[in-house]
């Protein structure tokens, strides 16, 4: 049996409209609350008294320790909560509507600012990457594959392809490199995120989902890789980044660090093991252009050696006529233009 | 067919189109780079008549031959090396004037007009080529002195062996 709801009162209408409405001003509530957040005095003498006092390290060993936020965060990702937050936040666009928002106010750049600025903060982020809280909620993370499913609905929608566009184009990534080429706090601070075994970990599970294989291609597919290598090229960056590399020795050790690092080993490897690759190593190899130039590179070599051969041997020619002619006490032939 | 002006060594020139002055071209080959090439082409004929024979005595091999038909296997074998050797000469130089180990070397032979040689006149060139050798090869010695730097086999054919390149230019 078939039921119609009459709604003449436009009563569903008004609902949908009062959701939007409430989604945008749920939106931008949150963003006033994070930039009052990073602007507020108060609240960076909070993390200032937790940080430096005692409370913040008994209060998260204790937490670790009843397992209060494990089972919260357990109770979160088993429930389906975390998921249908998400779910909700993609379908519905705020996800995408937040991302611009961020990249296009200041918000993200106050934020920047006083993560690599304030050295609180810096001390707070290498607590949280010591302690085995982060480990256990990444793991849960990875393995609810939250991160895959959120990973999967943004590049569907195209909002990493925007969030890439707007980083490429605005002016924070150069800022970003800019501080963290030139201050040595955040030097150290990139140094000990490299320098941890979450990161390891992360990568390491981030590389077994596969996660990494589609994101590039969805990537590459986008042309979102171009873009970035363009970027690269035509900015500043890059030159600046090689002259520091080159010229600071401080970051000569950073670099050092991250060559000597596990992480890197174990993604080489995996690259390496990747089929992938050696597709793209044989189409490479098989394109015309490559296997045009190795040709021309080889006959223009055999082409060297037999020059230089013959240019010889018509010299031994000449020298030999005229020790023959010298012998003979006979007149010297003549000198021959273009030839020997 | 006109014949070239005698030349300072190394200078050859093109016979000339009618009506046009003589075009000075090429430098004449000496006697190493010759040898060079000739060592090239033996390699070449040498291990082509090798792998040939190599076959042919495995395929034979199954077969069980009297001595006498061994015998004449090996002459046939021998008149087949001579003709190959002769045939190979002759080909290359009667065609394009140029055989693989003169092309690596980058000359040619030709007549005295600059033409390419006719089948006879390569065959004359390689029985020079013989006769040359047979005297302990004081047969080459004229090409230390000769203007034109040719050899007996030259003089007999007539025929000189110059740069490929200027050779190419100056033909028709």
């Amino acid at each position: 049996m078939r039921v119609t709801i009459l709604d003449p009162l436009g009563v569903t209408r008004l609902g949908a409209r009062a959701v939007r409405a409430s989604a945008v001003r749920t939106e931008d509530a949150a963003i006033w609350a994070l930039d009052s957040v990073v602007r507020s005095e108060v609240a960076a003498r909070a993390v200032c008294s937790v940080v430096e006092g005692p409370l913040g390290d008994i209060a998260m060993q204790a937490a670790v320790r009843c397992g209060l936020v494990d089972r919260v965060a357990g109770q979160m990702l088993e429930g389906g909560l975390v998921e249908r937050v998400a779910g909700e936040m993609l379908d519905g666009g705020v996800a995408d509507r937040v991302a611009d928002r961020v990249l296009a106010g200041s918000e993200l750049d106050r934020l920047v600012t006083r993560v690599l600025e304030d050295p609180v903060t810096g001390r707070l982020i290498a607590q949280v990457l010591a302690s085995r809280l982060l480990d256990e909620t990444v793991a849960r993370v990875f393995e609810g594959g939250l991160i895959e499913r959120v990973a999967g609905e943004m590049l569907g929608a195209g909002v990493a392809d925007r969030v890439a566009d707007r980083v490429l184009a605005g002016p924070e990534l150069d800022r970003l490199v800019t501080r963290v080429l030139e201050d040595p706090a955040t030097g150290r601070l990139v140094a000990e995120v490299l320098d941890s075994r979450l990161l390891d970990e992360t990568v390491a599970r981030v590389l077994e989902a596969g996660l990494v294989e589609r994101v590039a291609g969805e990537m590459l597919e986008a042309g979102v890789a171009d873009r970035i290598a363009d970027r690269v090229l035509a900015g500043s960056e890059l030159d600046r980044l090689v002259t520091r590399v080159l010229e600071d020795p401080a970051t000569g050790r950073l670099v050092a660090q991250v060559l000597d690092s596990r992480l890197l080993d174990e993604s080489v490897a995996r690259v390496l093991q990747s089929e992938e690759l050696w597709l793209v190593v044989e189409e490479i190899a098989r394109s015309p252009a490559v296997t045009s130039a190795i040709s021309q590179q080889g006959m223009g070599f055999a082409d060297q050696v037999v020059g230089e051969v013959g240019d010889r041997s018509r010299r031994a020619d000449a020298w030999l006529e005229r020790a023959a002619r010298r012998m003979l006490h006979r007149a010297p032939a003549a000198s021959q233009p273009g030839g020997p | 067919m006109t014949f070239a002006a005698p030349q300072p060594p190394g200078l050859v020139e093109a016979a000339p189109a009618a009506g046009t002055a003589p075009v000075a071209v090429a430098g004449y080959v000496g006697v190493v780079t010759r040898t060079l090439a000739f060592a090239v082409d033996a390699a070449v004929i040498n291990a082509v008549a090798v792998l040939t024979a190599a076959v042919i005595a495995l395929a034979l091999s199954v077969l069980s031959l009297g001595n006498d038909l061994e015998a004449a296997l090996v002459a046939i074998g021998g008149v087949a090396y001579v003709l190959w050797s002769v045939g190979y000469f002759v080909g290359f130089w009667s065609t394009t004037g140029q055989t693989p180990g003169a092309r690596l070397l980058r000359f040619r032979v030709c007549t005295y007009a600059m033409g390419p040689l006719k089948p006879r006149r390569a065959l004359l060139r390689f029985a020079g080529l013989v006769l040359a050798a047979i005297p302990l090869f004081a047969g080459f010695l004229p090409i230390l002195f000769d203007d034109r730097r040719r050899g007996l086999q030259d003089i007999l054919a007539r025929t000189v062996v110059v740069e490929a390149a200027d050779v190419s230019a100056a033909a028709p």
